[in-house]
């Protein structure tokens, strides 16, 4: 019974208290704030005393209403094609930055500051970029040939791989910082053998560097994931969604049904359907990595 | 005893930590909760609800910046009412600026007297009961007997009268007459689309070295407002139940479109790319383009030759109509409208407050005013500010923008305003890229506007 007492240690909980309650208050109590309403027709002109419980209403008018499926299209292509790109390009980046290069440390910040920057600044300059007439990238383009390049920002078919370049460039500094750490995990002595069987450089990458790097890699799918879902930034500052519905996001739309429409609680079903999509596919990534955990 | 000590000093700690992280993220809260709580009570806590000298207080907020105006306005007001002086507010008129008001509204914070820009907001504003009904101070009265179009002109919300309007906002085209010189144009009264396509052709071409486009179609990012001013207010409804784009006057839009793939208006691309689709004024000072489509308040920029350096005169003409037998006289709306929060702890002082400002925002506030009163000189003054000859065809400004005959465009109709406003915008894209036909844009306009208000209706 003494001892049972003793091992009892309430000290931790009082240091965690602070960060604790601030979680409770200002993340948790709102989340479940928000499944409430998404079952309601809640909107902050209403009030509480005029908002009725409409059941499974707002998830049904969801399933029937066009612009969530586009709004979930342009998600899914956006995760399927920013996500590899990245973490391509990362990866090379780490290996030749983890090598020999000059000033290491200076491109290594330079592709980091994009990360930390402000993405209203991010956007800005990169809608100067995208000036179909006096931009950068079209001049470049005009430069090396091409007659009629993309109206990028203002064009259908272009806006969404725009918005794709802006967030790999964006996602490009931590990815290549965490893969340099990874990096530093993979013993010499692999690669020592790897030379005394006869591998050529890109054999040592291929066969030992990048297996060596799957659980980094594996930690990057999943963040990466969660955070490409809730892309918006770029997309409310730089097209608002548009030219039509080209560039149109599930959190951008959720934004706009909430406080362009008034309509919270259907905004709030959104981002719960939003929530348990992201929870799934983690869910499924994780029962794939330990699948292959067991074969390593 | 020295575990003792420890676990003391270490619960102490742990425990100032979290009451100053609380504290720290709790304050304005507690701010805001003080003021709901010395105002509902006006007894000990009285500092908060009025100002430093003891006397009693009343809280502004409105769009427009305190230095165009309003802080001249509320500064004459304190002069006369020593016990009772305002404080101006300003809130940027976009959603994240209303939503911080709606929400200071809905929790109790001090605001007495607030404006609002557009008719979707005020409509969910009074019904929500954040207005006060001002036929309860004899508004009614004040509003025939003092401002122009009186009660007809006025937007009343399930028979109230809920807000005052302050100004009018007349909606037009300014013209490069530098331009215009060059080419020896005049523009004819009462113009029609066909007339503008061909003068905005001519207006197109090299001017001073630069390539210079007639025009841009895009105003507040839809279509230049051919429609509205041609149907009032409620142009995009047929009925309660129906939208209007079935309407003839619509195909004006084909027509603008028409102007930008002859390459007298300006490439879509190239508007989305500089945000011009809302405002082009940067591309109109600059001498990118030769016409401009303008809402009144926007002659602050013309004015501002910091920001925007020019060396040419600008005119003014009305929106071009349709053709030559379809009028287009709504290019006028009472805006910027003035109203009273139901739960203000001085009413009767807000109510004193908001006639003044109808009356006397004609002397500081640089917007054509709704006072049936105000000296138009002085206004005209006023607005086109210092150098106005250098800057601005003050003729044509009378002419055009304070033109008598306008009719005010009143809005009575809200259902699903903001959606179908928004499909209004894609649809319209759509088309401009190509991405729809003119057949198809006209059929999804409508098929989807109805369903939009339908949805709203049931």
């Amino acid at each position: 019974m003494e001892r049972r007492k003793k091992k009892y240690n309430w000290e931790p909980y009082v240091f965690i208290a602070p960060n604790f309650i601030g979680f409770i208050v200002f993340i948790l109590l709102p989340v479940l704030f928000s499944l409430g309403i998404s079952f309601t027709d809640f909107d902050i002109f209403k009030g509480f005393s005029h908002t009725s419980f409409v059941g499974l209403e707002n998830f049904k008018t969801m399933f029937a209403d066009e612009w969530f499926w586009v709004a979930l299209k342009n998600n899914i292509l956006y995760t399927a094609v920013t996500i590899p790109v990245t973490l391509v390009i990362s990866i090379v980046l780490a290996v030749v930055l983890n090598n020999k290069t000059y000033c290491t440390n200076a491109i290594r910040v330079m592709i980091f500051i994009p990360y930390i920057a402000s993405i209203v600044a991010i956007s800005v300059v990169w809608m100067m970029l995208f000036n179909p007439s006096q931009g950068l990238i079209n001049q470049f383009l005009i430069a090396l040939g091409v007659s009629n390049p993309p109206g990028w920002l203002g064009d259908m078919q272009w806006a969404l791989p725009a918005i794709m370049m802006v967030g790999i460039w964006m996602g490009l500094g931590y990815n290549t910082v965490i893969y340099m750490a990874g990096l530093q995990g993979i013993s010499e002595s692999l690669y020592e053998a790897a030379q005394i069987d006869g591998a050529s450089k890109w054999q040592e990458f291929i066969y030992v560097t990048v297996p060596m790097l799957r659980n980094t890699t594996f930690f990057l799918v999943v963040t990466s994931v969660i955070a490409s879902f809730q892309v918006f930034g770029t997309v409310n500052i730089m097209t608002n969604g548009g030219p039509g519905n080209a560039t149109t996001v599930l959190a951008h739309y959720i934004y706009v049904s909430g406080f362009r429409y008034y309509k919270m609680g259907y905004a709030a079903s959104m981002a719960w359907v939003l929530l348990i999509a992201i929870f799934g596919v983690t869910l499924l990534q994780w029962k794939y990595q330990k699948k292959h955990e067991s074969n390593f | 005893m020295g575990k003792m000590l420890r676990k003391l000093t270490t619960g102490l700690l742990a425990g100032t930590l979290a009451v100053t992280t609380l504290v720290g993220c709790g304050s304005p809260n507690n701010a805001s909760k003080d003021k709901e709580a010395a105002s509902e009570t006006a007894a000990p806590a009285e500092k908060d609800a009025k100002s430093s000298n003891g006397a009693q207080k009343l809280v502004v907020w409105g769009g427009v910046p305190a230095e165009s105006g309003p802080q001249k306005l509320v500064d004459a007001w304190n002069s006369q009412n020593p016990d009772t002086p305002a404080e101006y507010v300003r809130y940027v008129n976009d959603e994240s600026g209303n939503t911080k008001l709606d929400t200071g509204l809905l929790s109790g914070e001090q605001i007495d007297v607030f404006f609002t820009y557009s008719a979707d907001l005020l409509q969910k504003r009074a019904e929500s009961g954040m207005l006060e009904d001002l036929r309860n101070f004899k508004g009614d009265e004040f509003v025939n007997s003092e401002i122009s179009g009186g009660m007809d002109a006025v937007p009343q919300i399930n028979g109230g009268l809920y807000s005052m309007p302050t100004a009018i906002e007349t909606i037009g085209i300014l013209l490069n007459q530098k331009m215009l010189d060059a080419k020896g144009i005049k523009i004819p009264e009462n113009w029609t689309m066909a007339q503008f396509m061909d003068i905005a052709k001519q207006l197109t071409g090299e001017f001073d070295g630069k390539k210079v486009y007639g025009t841009t179609v895009l105003y507040s990012e839809l279509p230049l407002p051919i429609a509205e001013t041609t149907l009032g207010g409620d142009w995009i409804y047929k009925s309660d139940t129906e939208s209007n784009f079935d309407h003839p006057v619509f195909k004006a839009n084909a027509m603008l479109k028409e102007m930008i793939t002859n390459g007298s208006a300006l490439p879509y691309e190239e508007v989305v790319s500089r945000k011009l689709a809302a405002y082009s004024h940067p591309a109109f000072l600059n001498g990118e383009i030769a016409m401009m489509p303008t809402a009144a308040w926007m002659l602050r920029y013309v004015k501002d030759l910091e920001n925007f350096p020019h060396d040419f005169v600008t005119t003014f003409a009305p929106f071009p109509r349709l053709d030559e037998n379809t009028p287009n006289p709504y290019a006028a709306v009472l805006n910027n409208h003035i109203s009273m929060n139901s739960k203000s702890q001085n009413k009767d002082k807000a109510w004193e407050f908001m006639q003044f400002w109808v009356k006397e925002a004609s002397k500081y506030v640089e917007k054509a005013p709704s006072w049936n009163k105000a000296n138009q000189e002085e206004v005209v003054k006023l607005i086109l500010g210092e150098n106005s000859e250098k800057l601005f065809d003050a003729e044509a400004y009378k002419k055009v923008m304070l033109n008598p005959e306008l009719k005010y465009s009143l809005v009575t109709k809200t259902t699903g305003l903001a959606q179908v406003m928004q499909i209004y915008k894609d649809e319209t894209t759509k088309f401009i890229l190509d991405a729809t036909s003119e057949e198809d844009y006209y059929k999804n306009l409508k098929t989807k506007a109805d369903a939009a208000i339908q949805k709203e209706v049931k």
